[in-house]
Order: C-alpha cells, then structure tokens, then sequence
C-alpha cells in the first residue's frame, strides 16, 4: 500500500506544487458560550492563521488549554469556528469532509467491533467499494501499523499501544489528504509511546502525507515534526514557527544530536513563562 | 492537630494489643457451589415435607412436596394441566413478544429524538410508577375479558422496563464515538446503527430481562382477573376450594418457567459478551 500511496501523494504534491500550501488556516477564531448564562464567553483561539505545505508534517505544541485540540477540531471539520476561513487544496472547508481523517487522543475503539471492522469503519461509512475491496486495503493497513494477527481481536482484548495503532490504521486507511493527529500517545506508557513515534516516523517518510500532529510533549513535536508551531496560552496564537531541519529517516539518535537539544531548549524557554509565575506566587506563599 | 482531636475522645489503644480479624474473601469452586445450591433445596422441601407429616403444617389448608406431586397426577388425569401450560405459554409468548417489540421501538424514537423525549418523557415516567394493575378495570370495560384484554394487561405490566432500558441505552451513546463516526461522514442513519443501537445493546438485554419476569407476572394477574385461564386460573380455582396441592402445582410451573427462561436469557446475552472486556 505504502508505494501506491506514495505515487498518488507524488501527484497531489506535483499539482500543488504551485502554491505550496496546501492547508490554510486563515483567522480562526473560536469562542465558547459561557455554560451558565450570564457568566464570560471564553475566547480559546483569537485570529490563528497556519499553513501547511503539501505532505509536510507539522507538529502543534502548546500548554494544555491553549486551544491545539481546538483548532484540530475545526480542521476536522468537527466544531464550527466562530470567524475564519479554512482551505485544503484550494477548497473551503465547511464541516467533516472525505479529504481528511483524524487520529483521536482517545483510540475511541467501537467495542462490539473487532480489530478489523474497527479498521474498516471508516470506508464503510464511505460506501465507494466492494467489500472485498475494503478487505484488501484493510489488510494492508493493518500489516502497515503491524497489527497482523490480531485482526479478529476486540479492543478490549489487545493494549493501549496496539489501540493506538488500530487508532492510526482506521485514518491512514481511508487514504485522506490531510492526517489530524491529536495527542495519539499521550496517554500510553513512555516505552510503547517511545516505540510509536519511531513508527510514525518512518511511515511520514514513507507515505509523506500532510499532517498535523498535537501535543503537549515537546521532544516528541521535534522529533515527529518538519516543522513545530508553537501555540501561546489561550487565547492561542502562534509564538513560534520553528523548521526541524533533521534528515528523515529520523533515528531515536537524533534527540542526542546539539541542534536537536538547542530547539527542544528554545521551545521549552518559550513555552515556560507562564508556569515559572506560578512557581513564583507559590514561593511566595 | 486534627488527629489529636478526633482521637481525644477514644482511649489510645495499640493497634496489635487486641487480636483483628483482616477482611478475606471467600472463594468457591463451581462444583462446591451447586452442591451448596441443591443441598439448600433438598433441605427446605424436605423440611417441609416432615412437618407436613408431623402435623404440623395443616392438612386442609397447606401442603407438601409429596401432595403436590399427587396434584400433579390428578391434574394430568383430567387432562387439565397441559391444556393449562399451553394456554399460559401462548399468552406469555404473545404478551412478551410484545413487550419487547413496542418497548424496542418506543423505547428506541425516545432515545433518539430529543425532542419526543422530552414531551413523552413525563408520561413514562408517570406510567412506570403509577400502579397500573389498577387500570384492570378499565381494560375489561374497554377490551372485554378475553385473550385479548389478558394480552393488554401482560403489556401494561411488562413493557415499561424495556421502553426504558432501551431509551436510556441509545441516549448514554459515547460521545467519542459520535465524533469518530462524524469525522468519517456518518449520517443520522449511520450513527444509529453502527454507534447507538450496538452501543444500547447491553442495556437492552437488561431490559429484556425485567420485561421477561414482569411478562410473567402480567400473565398470572391477567388469568387472575381474566377468565381464569391458564396455569394461573388454576392455581387460582385449585384454591379456592381448597385443593392447595393442585394449587401449588401452578405455582412450581411457574418457578420452573422463570427459571428456565432465565437461563435462556443468559445463553443469548453470552453471545454480545465476546466484546464486553
């Protein structure tokens, strides 16, 4: 699977090859209604502009609460911005849409479903192919994020990890445009996040498809990312845009290389005024 | 500071000065179990049998495991006892099929349509917890007192546990599986049967559960009051003139029955437990 969809992904990048964005996020903005009436709306993006470049993996980091699932939600298509506009390939978005698919932080597993049919959910729902056809790619997104052998299993019968992988192979499979990722990892052990990232490094090489990956971990955004966007508190705006300039494939070795450990750094002062205040005010207390 | 306190009043005791027995579980094996189960009912129906013999249980107005085996026979040589299950399992087939079919489908627009949720929602909540034996009345004045009216009755008694059961199933849908199924363009109909419906599944089965021992008892009420048909007429006429063995003959068929169909019931809810973790 992985050569075929790195031919379509050489054409879409050819054709777009013009403009070179291929997403753009354009003055998002996002409030929410305060939930009792009466009580301040709550402003989590003000006025985001992005861009992402065609097959370009952009890593999005920010203190919790600074609006990053947020925005992943409008790109998605599953919260409607308060003001903005959004383009993927030229075209608006308004809503869900075929084009992209999402990594949710929570695998979100449909339970009564096995491994397989977990896989399968999305193109079903699309009701484009045969069922032998949705088989055969099923099959092979499972081998790509090295699930063989447990197709028949249910979720509550493999780990966190492996639900995470079924997580990815249930959006890779549907063959989107554009990859949302929002904090996949997050929530597992730090051996089997550690094994994950490594895959999903090798499988951005391989399949180069645009991406924006969430999270809160800053070693994780550079060593995934061709690009980290740091994001403010809210209401979130972009601080900081900052290329990786490591050579893919990225080995763990990477995290041990000065540049590597000088952007980490850089990121980390940026990204930590705000809680040195709180460890302040404490002290003074 | 605190814990000076709330100790002030009690007297400083060591905790190992007085032997304390720890909390344990107690395991048992499954054969130990049913040995247990059956020695329980070995012991009462023999211990009912002997002060039956003893005297000391009346002989006009009680019984015993033996005189209801012998109102077995007098039933089955009067041809009275098959014709009366038959009568009983038709009216609980059709009454508990309905249940389940309204209570499915009620049960299922409540849960789905917000809006008729919160218009009907009162009236079934009302409807549960009135009294509804109390509509019988109503139900011969309206429906007469055949198979039909016993049929309602069955209904009234036995559908509000699976209405409810199924509403809340549908209504307690996981909220990330909407988003999942939204991201991949799922329409309402989508939603409802790959999300919603299999999601409300376990509750549903729960609810098929309450509705099967309610249907059961909707059966009994209805040959009651109705026409005094079935194995619950029976039980109903045997007592009434006195014959408490024939009487009691019903009352173990019934037994029987809500055991069986329970058992039933627990085979059918293994097959959905494959995904259950």
């Amino acid at each position: 699977m992985a050569r075929v969809v790195v031919e379509k992904l050489g054409q879409v990048r050819q054709s777009a090859a013009a403009p070179a964005v291929f997403l753009a996020v354009e003055g998002l903005s996002m409030t929410f209604e305060s939930p009792r009436s009466g009580g301040d709306p709550l402003t989590v993006l003000d006025g985001l502009d992005l861009t992402v470049a065609p097959g370009e993996f952009v890593t999005i980091i920010g203190p919790s609460g600074c609006g990053k699932t947020t925005l992943l939600d409008c790109v998605a298509g599953l919260s409607t911005p308060t003001a903005g506009r959004m383009y993927l390939d030229g075209i608006e978005l308004r809503g869900p849409g075929p084009d992209r698919a999402v990594v949710f932080q929570q695998a979100s597993l449909l339970p009564w479903r096995t491994v397989a049919r977990n896989v399968a959910y999305g193109l079903e729902l699309r009701r484009e192919l045969r069922r032998s056809e949705i088989a055969e790619r099923v099959g092979k997104a499972i081998e790509l994020v090295g699930l063989k052998g447990f197709e028949h299993h249910y979720p509550h019968q493999i780990s966190g990890g492996m639900q995470q992988r079924v997580n990815l192979a249930r959006a890779l499979v549907v063959e989107p445009k554009l990859v949302l990722m929002d904090e996949p990892f997050g929530a597992l052990d730090a051996l089997t996040r550690e094994m994950l990232q490594d895959e999903l490094a090798a499988l951005a090489r391989s399949v180069q498809r645009a991406t924006l990956f969430v999270t809160h971990d800053i070693e994780e955004a550079v060593f995934l990312g061709d690009r980290v966007v740091a994001m403010s508190r809210a209401p979130g705006r972009i601080i900081a845009n900052i290329e990786v300039p490591f050579e893919r494939p990225r080995s763990r070795d990477v995290g041990d290389l000065p540049e590597f450990k000088t952007i980490v750094r850089d990121l980390r002062r940026l990204l930590r005024p705000a809680t040195a205040d709180v460890d302040a005010t404490t002290k003074e207390d | 500071m605190s814990a000076q306190r709330a100790f002030a009043g009690r007297k400083p005791r060591a905790l190992l000065q007085r032997k304390r027995r720890v909390a344990e579980t107690t395991v048992l094996r499954g054969r130990t179990r049913v040995a247990l189960g059956v020695a329980g009912v070995v012991v009462v129906l023999g211990a009912w049998e002997a002060s039956y013999r003893l005297g000391l249980v009346s002989r006009v107005t009680g019984s015993s495991p033996s005189q209801i085996g012998v109102g077995a026979r007098v039933l089955v040589q009067h041809h009275l006892l098959f014709s009366a299950i038959w009568s009983s399992t038709k009216l609980f087939l059709i009454g508990f099929s309905l249940c389940v079919g309204i209570g499915l489908v009620v049960g299922l627009v409540l849960g789905w349509y917000r809006r008729l949720h919160a218009v009907f929602d009162p009236w079934v909540t009302m409807l549960y917890a009135a009294p509804r034996l109390a509509l019988i009345p109503l139900v011969v004045v309206w429906v007469g007192i055949g198979v039909e009216a016993q049929v309602v009755i069955v209904v009234l008694v036995g559908v509000f546990p699976m209405i409810i059961n199924t509403m809340a199933g549908v209504m307690a849908m996981d909220r990330t599986h909407f988003r999942v199924a939204r991201s991949y363009l799922a329409t309402n109909r989508d939603v409802l049967l790959t999300v919603a419906l299999p999601g409300a599944l376990p509750f549903i089965i729960s609810g098929i559960r309450q509705t099967l021992v309610l249907s059961l008892t909707g059966v009994v009420v209805a040959e009651y009051f109705l026409g005094e048909t079935g194995v619950g007429g029976l039980i109903f006429k045997s007592g009434q003139v006195l014959e408490t063995g024939q009487a009691f003959v019903g009352v173990a068929i019934f037994c029987f029955a809500a055991v069986l169909l329970t058992i039933a019931l627990g085979l059918v809810e293994k097959r959905f437990d494959k995904w259950r973790g």
